[in-house]
């Protein structure tokens, strides 16, 4: 249930001060600070996020596709290993799909797209809570584990070779 | 073209273009600049390109690229002027600059104009359905399989490197591997009547090694055809999809595990022609290359004969002998050389298949006749040193005698059977590409190879 | 399992899992907003493009996503609980995953770029000073790329062996989908058509997605046409295509809409200069990145390669094209001014027309700082071009355009704007209040009946549904004005 405001018919030049809540739940009030932007329900900060985690991935996406091209550069290149290489592409294409393209256009779909159709504020405002801010949560925890798991089995190989390697040859 | 130096208008006329006073800089360079990338291009074209589609050397490719050039990529050249360099002309045309804007010149404001709207709904709409019907009549000519020829060949694809089957004693592809005495076959050899792929699909439960039938000839890298021969490929993969394709003959069909894809080349003249997997099937994708002899049909049945022919068994207490024994301990678990002798014992080894006894090759290269072919490794690395298995330059009629044509590349085989890892990324330990060997000593080495060049 | 033990494809799993019911419970959200909360008087027909390709694109997603959720419960089921959907040793289909893959993966194509064709559709008319073209056009060719974009999944496995029958279905309805977008960008060439253009950097951007997504898109009919699509698929020129279409397209679209509208939502506008660069960088490194690969592909170059030898002869066209990656990485880092021009925040001197068309969005104010719709009262619309017409001009009896405010007046208004839409600090201060003050002094007499008094001083006589003043006491742009 949306909270329903009292479409006031003032005549030009009144003040009403605050709208006045129709609805059992008064409208969320605006605060500030990192909490707030976490647990907002304002389709304005959530577009902003989703605009903001955009850009962050993009530049991933954007060294992962310098990668590429540095590898194929020159014929025979062995900058890249075939498993690094596959690694890759396909970081590229799915951060730049999921979680640059698509991000980007929620970003623009949930800040503009109520205001250019006069609507106070997305639809599940109250009755639930923060609809787009659970999917922009959710798409946040994709973006964390599918990089986070990748490089930590590569970090894992590396210390993993690092040690085999010291322990193969003891310093003398 | 040739200019003649002599022609009087040749030299006025590059005399007025030197002479002329320089009006605009920009004006006389850009078609200058225009040029050199053209050159660049035109250049960059020329060059030796195996695997370009322009070049086509079969009828597939052939109509492939009718279909496109002139007519389809025509019409869309004609679009891209309209459209792109009509709409940065007039992007150039309507622009207002900054210090010129007046607010209040409004231009007239024009909603829409239906008619034209319909126009251009419609008319591309037609231009798509010719294109179209044309497309659909190259889709059935292309999938038409040749009735009146005898060869068709098993194509295989495996991480990282491709398996051709040829029906030797004319009894299918396939045995009867639950023994219910009817056979998975392709093209008629199953019980289902003709054409296509058809018969018992109990069988197909089984692993592709049980149902190969072990008496055929199998080759890999190189797949040999006759000349002027549409030849059918009924297509299937032994792990993941792959995806079989030689630009200068036909377009690609993939290679689907548990299913069989029909698809053909035909080489118009003899020659190599080289193809890649373009299907992404695991870490060695990028070497899991490949190419097609074409050979004249004598020479094809020369060739062939060779093929069914046993190998070659060396005489005891040569180094080729010693080689042979290496071989016998070290790859029967996973290459097969039919000389007639060795017998590979699968309750040795371990083995989870070890009741198959007619292995036909176990995801590794049949060595029968190793030396006859130029390429191993997936078609990355040449048994011979003068040729480039990337490259379609290849004397065709030198096939036959590959051995004393050419230098055999021991260097390259060497670290190959040593290290293969280190040549060519794998994942052994998961069934995927070649071990090492780092237990083979040097003279071990030298006689394993040497033992390879026998096997021509 | 066998061919990829790690965990990480699990993890790849579980994540986009999550991100589908992300989606799937975003588009339920906003086509609800869109069905059931517009604004009085805002019929589905005198919605702006943008919302009506977001619209389509959230109905795609509500369909599509699913799919891909199916099939990715079906994979987690594979390789975690010992199921066999895809196992073909127990006698799976292996191409079930393909077609499941590209049901959903086909219509997300489009949904993505059918949002930054309604930026685009945004930003042209605006900066042309036009309407835009064949609205209606518009709407139902974006409705209809959304319907046929369902119909066309296998166009992605020709050469899978599928056999000629659907091939040939699939080839035809695949080169269909060319009407409905030839149609959209032939419409934003009918925008552009006698305009009078600001070439701006966010049009710059957009005249660059019509451009480049043409190239993409008639590289698309050449993938169409089946038996060439033979040759053609899994190499270069597939993937110059997309990236034509995703980076030239899409990407371009949605940087174009960040110039566009960072004003409307930051209260500044990014530096013009550094968005030249940016744009000029972009496409010179664009086209020289993925032009070549077009070339590279018909010459056989397959995708997904980790390395090509010497004889192939690939190399002139790739080094091009690194090269041309390397200006292009710097040029798309030039829309990072984002970061710091968010210092300088600062309206810029003059006035935007970014400011004053168009949209119900930039006549309103709002501000993430501020929580919720900042008018008081809920607007009311009675045209398709309300807020450019209700602005710039009206209809006389003759139904031909008569100018109602000078450009003057609504460059002071605009400024006016500019300096209250900006997002400020909550509370009062010193700065609103001199605004306030400001707006209050100079441009009271123009808020008296601007319409009446230019209707009359020049000398036009203004039919009753111009003149009928003030229609909608809060349409007065100005209100918002007073009542800071």
């Amino acid at each position: 249930m949306a909270i329903i405001e009292e479409p006031l018919a003032l005549p030009a030049g009144a003040n009403p001060g605050v709208s006045k809540p129709l609805g059992v739940f008064s409208r969320p009030r605006n605060a500030t600070g990192l909490k707030n932007w976490l647990t907002t329900v304002d389709h304005k900060k959530i577009g902003i996020m989703y605009g903001a985690a955009a850009m962050f991935f993009l530049v991933i996406g954007g060294v992962a596709a310098l990668l590429i091209r540095l590898q194929l550069a020159v014929p025979n290149n062995e900058l890249l290993s075939g498993d690094a290489y596959n690694r890759a592409y396909t970081m590229h294409g799915t951060i730049m799909i999921f979680l640059v393209v698509m991000p980007i256009g929620a970003a623009f779909a949930n800040y503009l797209l109520p205001l250019q159709i006069g609507a106070r504020d997305v639809a599940f405002l109250a009755s639930m809570p923060s609809a787009s801010g659970c999917s922009w949560l959710a798409d946040f925890a994709q973006h964390v584990v599918v990089p986070w798991w990748r490089s930590r089995r590569w970090l894992v190989q590396l210390c993993a070779k690092q040690r085999r390697d010291l322990l193969a040859e003891p310093r003398h | 073209m040739t200019t003649d130096h002599n022609n009087p208008t040749w030299h006025s006329s590059m005399r007025s273009t030197i002479l002329t006073p320089m009006t605009s800089f920009r004006k006389r360079v850009r078609p200058l600049v225009g040029l050199a990338v053209f050159g660049l291009a035109v250049s960059a074209c020329a060059d030796d390109k195996p695997l370009n589609t322009f070049e086509p050397r079969g009828p597939g490719a052939q109509q492939e690229l009718d279909l496109m050039w002139p007519i389809v990529w025509g019409i869309m050249g004609l679009v891209f002027l309209i459209v792109v360099v009509g709409g940065i002309g007039l992007a150039i045309k309507n622009r207002v600059k900054e210090e010129d804007f007046d607010p209040d010149d409004l231009p007239e404001q024009v909603h829409g104009w239906f008619a034209g709207e319909i126009t251009w709904t419609i008319l591309p709409a037609i231009i798509l359905a010719v294109v179209g019907v044309y497309s659909i009549a190259t889709i059935l000519d292309l999938e038409t399989k040749n009735e009146s020829s005898e060869l068709d060949v098993l194509v295989i694809g495996r991480q990282w490197w491709w398996e051709y089957r040829y029906d030797v004693d004319g009894d299918g592809f396939f045995v009867d591997a639950d023994g219910d005495g009817q056979i998975w076959g392709v093209d008629g050899e199953g019980a289902d009547g003709p054409g296509g792929v058809s018969g018992d699909e109990d069988d197909l439960e089984w692993p592709l090694e049980y149902i190969l039938d072990p008496d055929d000839v199998s080759t890999a890298g190189e797949l040999v055809i006759p000349t002027g021969n549409q030849v059918d490929l009924y297509i299937t993969s032994g792990d993941v999809i792959h995806s079989f394709w030689i630009p200068r003959l036909n377009g690609k069909r993939d290679a689907v595990p548990g299913r069989f894809t029909t698809w053909s080349v035909e080489a118009d003249a003899a020659g190599k022609y080289t193809g890649w997997c373009t299907e992404f099937c695991g870490l060695s994708h990028a070497r899991m290359r490949m190419s097609v002899i074409a050979l004249d049909p004598a020479d094809y049945t020369t060739w062939f004969e060779n093929q069914t022919r046993p190998a070659a068994v060396p005489a005891e207490g040569t180094p080729e002998f010693a080689g042979r024994e290496t071989f016998k301990n070290l790859c029967m678990s996973c290459h097969v050389i039919k000389d007639g002798e060795l017998e590979y014992n699968p309750t040795e080894s371990g083995d989870p298949w070890a009741t198959t006894i007619p292995l036909a090759s176990k995801g590794a290269p049949s060595l029968t006749h190793f030396a006859s072919r130029t390429s191993f490794a997936g078609a990355i690395y040449g048994q011979y040193r003068d040729i480039d298995p990337n490259d379609d330059a290849l004397d065709v009629s030198t096939y036959l005698n590959l051995a004393s044509e050419y230098r055999w590349n021991e260097a390259e085989l060497r670290r190959w059977i040593k290290n293969a890892p280190s040549r060519k990324d794998a994942n052994y330990e998961n069934q995927q590409g070649m071990l090492p060997f780092p237990q083979l000593g040097e003279e071990e080495l030298d006689n394993l190879v040497a033992s390879l060049a026998t096997l021509d | 399992m066998t061919f990829s033990p790690s965990h990480g494809i699990d993890f790849w799993n579980v994540g986009l899992l999550i991100a589908g019911i992300g989606s799937v419970t975003g588009a339920t959200n906003l086509i609800t907003t869109v069905l059931n909360m517009r604004t009085p008087g805002m019929t589905l027909f005198r919605m702006p493009i943008f919302v009506w390709m977001t619209l389509v694109t959230q109905f795609l997603l509500l369909f599509a996503v699913p799919v891909l959720t199916v099939a990715q419960i079906l994979l987690m089921l594979d390789r975690n609980f010992g199921a066999n959907f895809f196992n073909v040793s127990q006698g799976a289909d292996p191409l079930l995953w393909q077609h499941l893959f590209w049901v959903f993966g086909h219509p997300e194509v489009y949904l993505m770029i059918l949002p930054a064709f309604g930026i685009v559709s945004e930003i042209i008319p605006t900066f042309s000073r036009k309407p835009i073209f064949g609205y209606s056009f518009m709407v139902f060719s974006g409705i209809a790329i959304g319907f046929l974009g369902f119909g066309v999944w296998a166009h992605h496995m020709f050469v899978s062996g599928l056999g000629p029958l659907s091939v040939s279905a699939f080839s035809f309805a695949t080169m269909f989908i060319a009407v409905p977008t030839g149609v959209k960008i032939l419409n934003w060439l009918g925008t552009i058509w006698g305009g009078k253009l600001t070439l701006n950097t966010a049009m710059l951007f957009a005249l660059g997605l019509v451009t480049q997504f043409t190239v993409g898109g008639l590289s698309g009919v050449s993938h169409a046409v089946a038996p060439s699509d033979t040759q053609q698929t899994d190499t270069y020129y597939i993937v110059a295509h997309f990236h034509y279409v995703l980076f030239g397209g899409a990407f371009f679209g949605f940087v174009g809409g960040l110039y566009f509208w960072w004003p409307k939502i930051f209260g500044y506008k990014l530096g013009e200069k550094l968005g030249k660069w940016n744009f000029w960088m972009m496409v010179v490194g664009f086209n020289t990145t993925f032009g070549p690969m077009h070339i590279l592909g018909l010459q056989g170059m397959p995708r997904r390669m980790q390395t090509y030898d010497d004889a192939m002869g690939f190399n002139t066209w790739n080094l091009v094209a690194t090269i041309g990656a390397f200006i292009l990485g710097i040029g798309t880092a030039g829309a990072r001014q984002c970061l710091f021009s968010y210092r300088k925040r600062k309206v810029d001197g003059r006035p935007d027309t970014a400011l004053d068309l168009g949209t119900l969005a930039q006549s309103r104010r709002s501000s993430h700082r501020r929580l919720g719709y900042q008018l008081r009262h809920l607007p009311v619309v009675t045209d398709l071009d309300e807020f450019w017409q209700h602005q710039k001009y009206a209809e006389d009896e003759t139904t031909s355009s008569v100018a109602l405010v000078t450009g003057a007046e609504l460059l002071s208004l605009a400024t006016a704007k500019a300096s209250t839409c900006r997002h400020r600090p909550t509370g009062p201060s010193s700065r609103v209040q001199h605004s306030d003050h400001w707006l209050r002094h100079h441009l009271q007499p123009l808020v008296d009946d601007p319409r009446r008094r230019l209707a009359r001083s020049v000398g036009v006589r203004l039919g009753p549904r111009a003149s009928r003043r003030p229609r909608y006491p809060h349409h007065d742009h100005t209100e918002s004005l007073t009542h800071v």
